[in-house]
């Protein structure tokens, strides 16, 4: 629309500022109605449209303020892409890589052991590989855990809950062969943090909601087919099939929550530091007026 | 610290003008800028953000339509926003009555 060169200057200040938010476009076309809006009305007064333009950005505040505030909107911090969230999404995709072997390989020595008769050799081999993955996989997942609250400026004290049980629940596993125990801590607090990110309504929602699913499906089912008499229990009372079979679903949930929700912030544009400053510091300098 | 005060209040100022029907963001400022006689004169781009964030939390709703060429936005309070704004309107009052009260014991200007 023309002679509004000011009024679109302040718009594509506004939008560089805020490029890294999913509905940028949104945001300045409401700007825009409001600014245009004001303008008209202050010419329909008797300004000329210069006078109107300056006065109606006067009244609207400094692009870096404007921007400051939709950056933490909703949030107790900068909810904003950086480099490091963007290498944790690229990092997230080896994590769910990593899974999906903890699955292939885990399995391997359980399929090892039944062939074999002996624990001792390839089964257990395997099963120490095995385990040195999950361990990788896990230190990535936390590592994509830490960038997705660095995105959403902090996850609140439901983020933060989720994130101390599932840090217990990863500790429970080195001590403790209570395999649903473990998984549940770990469960419920990737469900919690899930809960945090969804109400932040940044993240892609299925990813998210898979991500809180996972392991909690994971122990549904390991519980519900020992129950259901599916799968025998071996000289130490586990039910192999069950613990299986509920290792699949955890797996493979996690690791399609992990690529969804790595995607998501690898492809994002990460913001340079300058960009920050310019976002926290509100320069009045920097109105173009 | 005018702008302060109003800033922790903001939330309760844009549901109590949106509570008489559904307005854009310039026609929520003005109702807050009319029903205050001027006295509420924020920067106008901090409502947009106070918006957004009402409506994250399901407070307000939002649609948008083409008015003289342009995109816009228009908000509604819905029901969780109405229970919400009461809530908060009885917090208010409780809270100016109580300041109220510790003044009455010290008449402008103070007195030692």
């Amino acid at each position: 629309m023309a002679g509004h060169e000011l009024i679109d200057d302040y718009l594509d200040d506004i939008a560089r500022r805020l490029r890294w938010r999913p509905d940028v476009d949104a945001v300045t076309d409401e700007l825009r109605d409001h600014l245009y809006s004001a303008v008209e009305r202050r010419v329909a007064m008797g300004s000329s449209s210069s006078e109107a333009e300056r006065e109606t950005l006067a009244a609207f505040g400094p692009p870096g303020d404007v921007a400051m505030d939709f950056a933490t909107t909703g949030t107790s911090g900068l909810a904003v892409p950086t480099s490091f969230t963007v290498t944790a999404g690229r990092l997230a995709l080896f994590a769910a890589a990593g899974w999906i072997l903890v699955l292939v390989v885990i399995t391997a020595s359980q399929i090892a052991d039944e062939v074999t008769g002996r624990w001792e050799g390839p089964p257990q081999i395997l099963y120490l590989v095995g385990s040195v993955l999950m361990l990788i996989s896990a230190a990535l997942t936390a590592v994509l855990v830490v960038a997705l609250v660095q995105r959403h400026g902090g996850l609140g004290i439901i983020g933060r809950l989720g994130i101390g049980l599932a840090t217990l629940g990863a500790a429970a596993s080195f001590v403790s062969w209570f395999y649903p125990g473990w998984v549940t801590l770990i469960g419920v607090g990737s469900l919690l943090v899930a809960v945090a990110i969804r109400r932040r309504s940044l993240a892609p929602q299925p990813p998210a909601i898979l991500f809180g699913a996972a392991w909690l499906l994971a122990t549904a089912a390991t519980l519900g087919l020992d129950m259901l008499g599916v799968g025998t229990p071996d000289e130490w009372g586990d039910n192999r099939t069950a613990l299986m079979i509920g290792l699949a679903v955890g797996c493979v949930g996690y690791a399609a929550a992990l690529i969804g929700l790595g995607r998501w912030m690898a492809r994002e544009d990460a913001i340079t530091d300058e960009t920050i400053r310019s976002l926290a510091v509100a320069d009045k300098v920097d109105q173009p007026v | 610290m005018k702008d302060q005060a109003l800033k922790g209040h903001l939330d309760l100022l844009l549901l109590a003008v949106l509570a008489d029907g559904p307005a854009h963001g310039y026609a929520v400022l003005a109702g807050l800028r009319d029903r205050s006689d001027g006295v509420f004169d924020l920067p106008e781009g901090t409502i947009y953000p106070a918006l957004h964030r009402l409506e994250k939390a399901g407070l307000l709703t939002s649609t948008w339509s083409t008015e003289s060429g342009r995109r816009r936005r228009t908000y509604s309070i819905n029901a969780k926003g109405q229970r919400a704004m009461k809530d908060r309107r009885q917090g208010w009052e409780e809270f100016s009555d109580a300041v109220a009260r510790v003044l009455e014991g010290n008449p402008w200007p103070a007195t030692n």
